[in-house]
């Protein structure tokens, strides 16, 4: 079922409206509203150092716009924050405006597909959407996407980084495990370089739906795909991968790394990315602390990914 | 030459906890951001403030890529945190909540100088203690 949204704005103006917009902002936060968006006047893309030209920047007032469900309790929530911000702005000699529409998520789900075209990856891979197919492409290796609300589309730097490492390093015949599978999209990859076995496991119900679309859609077949939902590797018997794929972030692939010398036998293949550049050392160092040996790390754009070999001592 | 912007945007959201909910997907989606591209940068670069509400501005280029700086939290966050308190007053002249020393407030106003409208650490300090008053929050 599709939520509907009421999208809730309070423009203001007062004196010191930076300290009124944070205490609107905590009126917000308390009627359930923690997270919003800040618009003000004067924001220009020379605080960023650069000298850009901007079409369409802010729109010259203070406005705070937060988001509830609406579902039952919402009205009598936004009569409390209306109330609340009624008084704050009468303290403060503030005057201001509330105003509430309607909104639809999937009126945000759809927008942004409109800029995802094919795109290509490392030596013979293309990824295009579902909804856009490229007629008699030259690479090796054609992948069919629709994200939905899952990650990975193959144009963010740590999926084709994680791309790049499986086609390098993925040998046919391996069962491979994804963990954090978002769309799907390393898993479908693996299985047309030759996976004998492909699983994935993510926290999110949306990705392990989005992703079961995904292997679909490319005719993995059902006899060599599992997916579920979970965290990280609990629960999965030693020896069943022999190469562990993740996309996430430092923090989860650390913890991750931390479990792995549990499921894998030696000589596994696991491909981390997802990691930014400062994080880096960290992750080697645990790497290697847990008997991997890394075999190649790629950096682009502030991230890294990297190939190791779990080669535990003795 | 410089990309050109399309758009920018700024957002106080819960650090390394982005998700494509609202306020994220409609403020990101109506500019044609890949939103889980986003969540997946900022939740990478925000993990280790978990627990603070954290404000970022995103700048969005003509071709829908995106960059984004994060500032530090807002004063009446660290505020409410410093005087370990869940909500200010709703009457903040006459019903005080809870207390602040001196230094915590100079603490804060440190941290929040980069981002306050003020010249130097004093009147940064006096943009913190009227955000405290305004929440019922004593500074003694």
């Amino acid at each position: 079922m599709t939520i509907q949204w009421l999208e809730i704005s309070v423009e203001f103006s007062g004196p010191d409206p930076f300290v009124l917009q944070d205490l609107i902002y905590q009126a917000f936060d308390s009627w359930g509203m923690e997270g919003v968006v800040l618009d003000e006047p004067g924001a220009t893309g020379l605080a960023f150092g650069r000298e850009e030209e901007v079409e369409e920047l802010s729109c010259g007032k203070f406005v705070v716009t937060g988001y509830l469900a609406d579902l039952p309790g919402a009205r009598k929530k936004l009569a409390g924050l209306e109330g609340e911000v009624k008084r704050l702005c009468a303290a403060r000699g503030a005057s201001f405006s509330l105003s509430v529409s309607r909104r639809l998520e999937e009126e945000w789900e759809k927008a942004w597909k409109e800029f995802f075209h094919p795109v290509r990856v490392g030596e013979s891979i293309l990824v295009q959407p579902s909804w856009e197919r490229v007629e008699a492409p030259a690479e090796k290796i054609v992948i069919t996407l629709d994200p939905g609300m899952a990650f990975g589309t193959g144009a963010h730097p740590t999926t084709t980084l994680a791309m790049e490492l499986l086609e390098a390093h993925l040998r046919p015949g391996m069962r491979v495990l994804d963990v954090g599978c978002g769309s799907g999209i390393l898993m479908v990859l693996a299985y047309k370089l030759g996976a004998s076995f492909v699983a994935g496991i993510d926290c999110d119900e949306v990705a392990v739906r989005v992703a079961g679309e995904n292997l679909e859609l490319n005719a993995a077949p059902e006899t060599c795909r599992a997916l579920w939902q979970g965290d990280l590797v609990r629960g999965i018997r030693r020896g069943a991968f022999g190469c562990v794929a993740a996309n996430i972030t430092a923090e989860p692939v650390i913890a991750l790394v931390d479990q792995l010398p549990d499921v894998l036998l030696p000589g596994a293949l696991f491909i981390a990315s997802g990691v930014i550049t400062e994080k880096w050392p960290k992750v080697f160092a645990r790497l290697e602390k847990r008997g991997f040996s890394v075999t190649d790390i790629r950096h682009r754009e502030g991230w890294v990914g990297a190939a190791a070999v779990y080669e535990p001592a003795g | 030459m410089a990309k050109k912007v399309l758009a920018q945007i700024k957002l106080q959201v819960p650090a390394g906890k982005a998700n494509p909910s609202p306020p994220i997907g409609p403020a990101l989606g109506q500019h044609g951001v890949n939103i889980m591209e986003f969540c997946k940068a900022f939740n990478a670069r925000t993990a280790d403030q978990e627990g603070m509400i954290i404000p970022v501005v995103i700048t969005v280029y003509q071709d829908r890529s995106f960059s984004f700086i994060t500032k530090t939290p807002p004063a009446s966050v660290l505020l409410l945190k410093a005087a370990n308190l869940d909500k200010g007053s709703s009457e903040p002249k006459t019903q005080k909540v809870g207390k602040v020393t001196r230094a915590q407030v100079q603490e804060i106003a440190t941290l929040k100088m980069p981002d306050l409208n003020a010249n130097d650490l004093d009147a940064a300090v006096k943009i913190i203690e009227g955000t405290a008053r305004s929440m019922g929050i004593e500074v003694a």
